[in-house]
C-alpha cells in the first residue's frame, strides 16, 4: 500500500520534472519579453516529430538526434520570433491570437508531413532500477536526470553568463538595459529560441515515453499554463517545483480515480487557483 | 457594384443619421436571402447557408467581447459546444420538449459565462485569454474522453428532435435568428454601451477615472458574448439533429478568430460578413475541408501581420482613397 504510493510519488516526480522543463520555456519568455506564447506547445511538437525523423525514420544515435533537433528548433523559434513576433510584440491582443493560430500552422504541416497516425519512438533504455521496493523505468529515471541537469544549467547561465545577465536585465528593465548597451531585441530573439528550445527538449525526452500526433503539443501547452500561473508567472524555482507537483497530482489521479480523469485535473486546480488566488501559490501580491 | 459601393460610403457617412440609404445594403441582403431558395433550391446550398447563418452569430457574439472590449477569448467553442450538448443531452435522455432543452442549453451557456467571466474579469492581462483556453480544454477532455458516457465522443449524441423538418423552413428559421442576433449586438454596439467598451478596450485605466465601473461593464459584454455562441449551439443541436466532440474543439474557437479578422474585428458586421465567406467557401468545396484548419489559421496570422483591420478597413482605405482623389471615385 505504502509502497504503491511511494512508487507513484516517485514516477509523479520524474514526469513532473519534464513538465517543469516545459514551463520554463514558457516562463523565460514571459518573462524577457513580456508575451504569452500560445505557440510553445507547437516547439514541443517539433521537438518530438524531430526526434522521431533523426532517430526512427533516418536511424541515427539518440544522443546525435536529441541535439540536432534541438539545435533546428533553436533555429525555428529565432525565425519565427523575427517574422512573426517582432512587427506585433508590443500589441498583447495580437500576440496571443498570432501565436494560437501560427501553433495550428505548425500542427497542420506535421500532419501533413507525418501523417496523422500515431507515432512511437521505443525506449533506447531498458531495464528498471529499484525505489523504496518499487521499481522503475531507467528511461523515466535518465530523461528526468537529464531534464533536471539543463534546468540546473539555465539557473546557473541566467546567473552567470554575459547573455543570462542580459536576459535577466531586460526582463528586469527593457529600457535600462537598452540604455546600458544591451542589443534588447537581439536578446529577445535568443530568448524566444531558448524558450523553444525547452519545449523542444522536454518533448524529445518524454518521446521514447508518450506517443506522438500532430496535436500533442496542446496538453503539454496547457499543462504549462498552468504551471506558469500556479508557480507566480517568472519566478523559476516556482516553476520547477509546481511541475513536480502537478507530475505527483496527475500520476495519483491516474491510479486512484481514473486515467481518464487525470488529464483534466490540472485544468480543474488551474481554475480554481485563479479564482482564489491569481498571483499563484509562489507569486508575490502586486 | 459601383452603385453598391458608393451606397456603403454613403451609410458610413451618413453614421447616426436616419438617411434611407443607411438601409440599402442590409435591405439588399435581406431581399436576396429571402428569394434564394426560390431562385437557387438546391438542398445543399441552403444547407450551407444555414451553417454560415450559425456561424455569423457566432463570430458576431466573439467580437461583442473580444472585438469591442479586447478581453481574448481563446475558447468561444465552450459556449456554442456546452448549449449543443445540453440540448442535445436533455433532449435525447431526458426526453424533455426541445423548446425547454433549448432554453437550459442557452441557459448554460450564460451560466458558463458567469463562471469563467466572475473570477478573470477583476484581472488584468492574460489571464482571461489562459482561464478561457483552459475551460474550453476541459470540455474537449469531458467530451471526448472522460464523459463519453455522457457525450458519445466522437459517435455524438443522436436524434436530437427539430423544431421544423425541412431544409428550407430551417433556412428561414436560421436567417431570422441570425438577423435578429446580429440587430441585437449592432446596436447594443453602436450604443453608448459600445462606446464605453470600446474606451475599454483602448485604456482600462482611463475609462476608469471617468468613473466607468469596467469590471461590470466587461461582464456584461463576456454574458452577452456567451449567451449569443449558446443561441448558436442551441440551434446548431436542433437543425444538425447529432452533436459530436467537434463542437468543443479547439478549431472551433479558433474559427471564430478566423471569422473575425477577415470582415474586421470591433464591428460585429465585419465578423458577420467573415463568417459568411469562409462558411461558404469551405462548406462549398468539399476538397478544401482537409486544409480547412491549415487554411484559416494562415488567414489569421496574415492579417494579423498585414490587414489587422479586416476587410472592413480595407473599405475605409478605398473611401479615404476617393476622398482624396477628389471625389473621382472608381471611375
Amino acid at each position: 500500500m505504502i509502497e504503491t504510493l511511494l512508487n507513484l510519488i516517485v514516477s509523479g516526480i520524474l514526469i513532473g520534472g519534464l513538465y517543469a522543463l516545459a514551463a520554463l520555456g514558457l516562463t523565460i519568455v514571459l518573462g524577457v519579453m513580456r508575451i504569452i506564447n500560445v505557440s510553445h506547445g507547437a516547439f514541443y511538437t517539433l521537438g518530438a516529430y524531430f526526434t522521431f525523423l533523426f532517430s526512427v525514420m533516418l536511424g541515427m544515435n539518440y544522443i546525435a538526434a536529441f541535439l540536432l533537433s534541438v539545435v533546428i528548433v533553436f533555429a525555428v523559434g529565432v525565425i519565427y520570433e523575427r517574422a512573426l513576433i517582432k512587427p506585433i510584440r508590443k500589441e498583447e491582443l495580437n500576440v496571443l491570437i498570432l501565436t494560437f493560430a501560427a501553433a495550428f500552422v505548425i500542427e497542420e504541416i506535421v500532419k501533413f508531413t507525418f501523417g496523422p497516425r500515431y507515432r512511437n519512438i521505443p525506449p533506447y533504455l531498458s531495464g528498471t532500477v529499484t525505489f523504496f521496493g518499487g521499481s522503475v523505468d531507467v528511461q523515466r529515471v535518465f530523461s528526468f536526470v537529464i531534464a533536471i541537469a539543463i534546468v540546473t544549467l539555465l539557473i546557473l547561465a541566467l546567473r552567470f553568463t554575459k547573455v543570462g545577465k542580459a536576459m535577466r536585465m531586460v526582463a528586469e528593465d527593457e529600457e535600462v538595459a537598452g540604455l546600458l548597451g544591451i542589443n534588447v531585441e537581439r536578446i529577445q530573439m535568443v530568448s524566444f529560441g531558448f524558450g523553444a528550445v525547452l519545449a523542444a527538449a522536454a518533448a524529445a525526452l518524454l518521446s521514447p515515453i508518450y506517443l506522438l500526433y500532430p496535436a500533442m503539443g496542446w496538453d503539454p501547452l496547457l499543462k504549462a499554463f498552468a504551471i506558469v500561473i500556479f508557480g507566480g508567472m517568472g519566478s523559476i524555482t516556482g516553476t520547477v517545483l509546481t511541475g513536480i507537483i502537478f507530475g505527483v497530482a496527475e500520476v495519483l489521479t491516474g491510479y486512484y480515480i481514473s486515467p481518464t480523469w487525470k488529464t483534466v485535473v490540472p485544468f480543474i486546480l488551474l481554475i480554481l487557483i485563479i479564482s482564489v488566488k491569481p498571483t499563484g501559490l509562489f507569486g508575490e501580491e502586486e | 457594384m459601383r452603385g453598391m459601393r458608393q451606397g456603403m460610403g454613403q451609410v458610413g457617412q451618413g453614421m447616426g443619421l436616419m438617411q434611407p440609404k443607411k438601409f440599402a445594403v442590409p435591405l439588399v441582403f435581406v431581399a436576396i436571402a429571402t428569394i434564394i431558395p426560390f431562385i437557387a433550391p438546391s438542398v445543399y446550398l441552403l444547407h450551407v447557408l444555414i451553417l454560415a447563418h450559425i456561424f455569423v452569430i457566432y463570430a458576431a457574439s466573439w467580437d461583442i467581447l473580444t472585438g469591442y472590449t479586447g478581453q481574448l477569448n481563446l475558447g468561444h467553442a465552450m459556449f456554442f459546444g456546452l448549449s449543443a450538448y445540453v440540448v442535445a443531452i436533455t433532449n435525447t435522455m431526458l426526453k424533455t420538449p426541445l423548446f425547454l432543452s433549448v432554453l437550459m442549453g442557452v441557459a448554460s451557456a450564460f451560466i458558463l459565462s458567469v463562471a469563467v467571466g466572475l473570477p478573470c474579469l477583476r484581472l488584468r492581462g492574460p489571464y482571461l485569454a489562459i482561464t478561457t483556453f483552459s475551460f474550453s480544454w476541459v470540455l474537449f477532455l469531458l467530451a471526448s474522453s472522460a464523459m463519453i458516457w455522457l457525450s458519445g465522443g466522437e459517435e455524438g449524441v443522436r436524434g436530437v428532435k427539430t423544431f421544423i423538418v425541412g431544409t428550407i423552413p430551417n433556412y428561414y428559421l436560421s436567417l431570422v435568428l441570425m438577423l435578429i442576433s446580429v440587430y441585437i449586438l449592432y446596436r447594443i454596439a453602436s450604443s453608448e454601451t459600445g462606446l464605453i467598451l470600446k474606451a475599454i478596450k483602448e485604456d482600462e485605466d482611463a475609462a476608469m477615472a471617468c468613473g466607468i465601473d469596467t469590471t461590470r461593464y466587461k461582464l456584461l459584454a463576456f454574458l452577452m458574448s456567451g449567451t449569443f455562441a449558446g443561441i448558436a449551439g442551441a440551434f446548431y443541436a436542433q437543425y444538425m439533429r447529432i452533436v459530436t466532440v467537434d463542437v468543443v474543439t479547439l478549431e472551433l474557437s479558433a474559427s471564430a478568430i478566423a471569422f473575425s479578422l477577415v470582415g474586421g474585428i470591433g464591428t460585429i458586421i465585419g465578423p458577420a460578413m467573415g463568417a459568411y465567406i469562409l462558411t461558404i467557401l469551405f462548406e462549398g468545396f468539399a476538397w478544401l475541408a482537409d486544409y480547412r484548419v491549415l487554411i484559416y489559421n494562415l488567414i489569421i496570422v496574415s492579417f494579423v501581420l498585414f490587414l489587422p483591420g479586416g476587410l472592413m478597413s480595407l473599405r475605409d482605405l478605398l473611401r479615404r482613397r476617393e476622398e482624396e482623389g477628389g471625389g473621382v471615385g472608381g471611375a
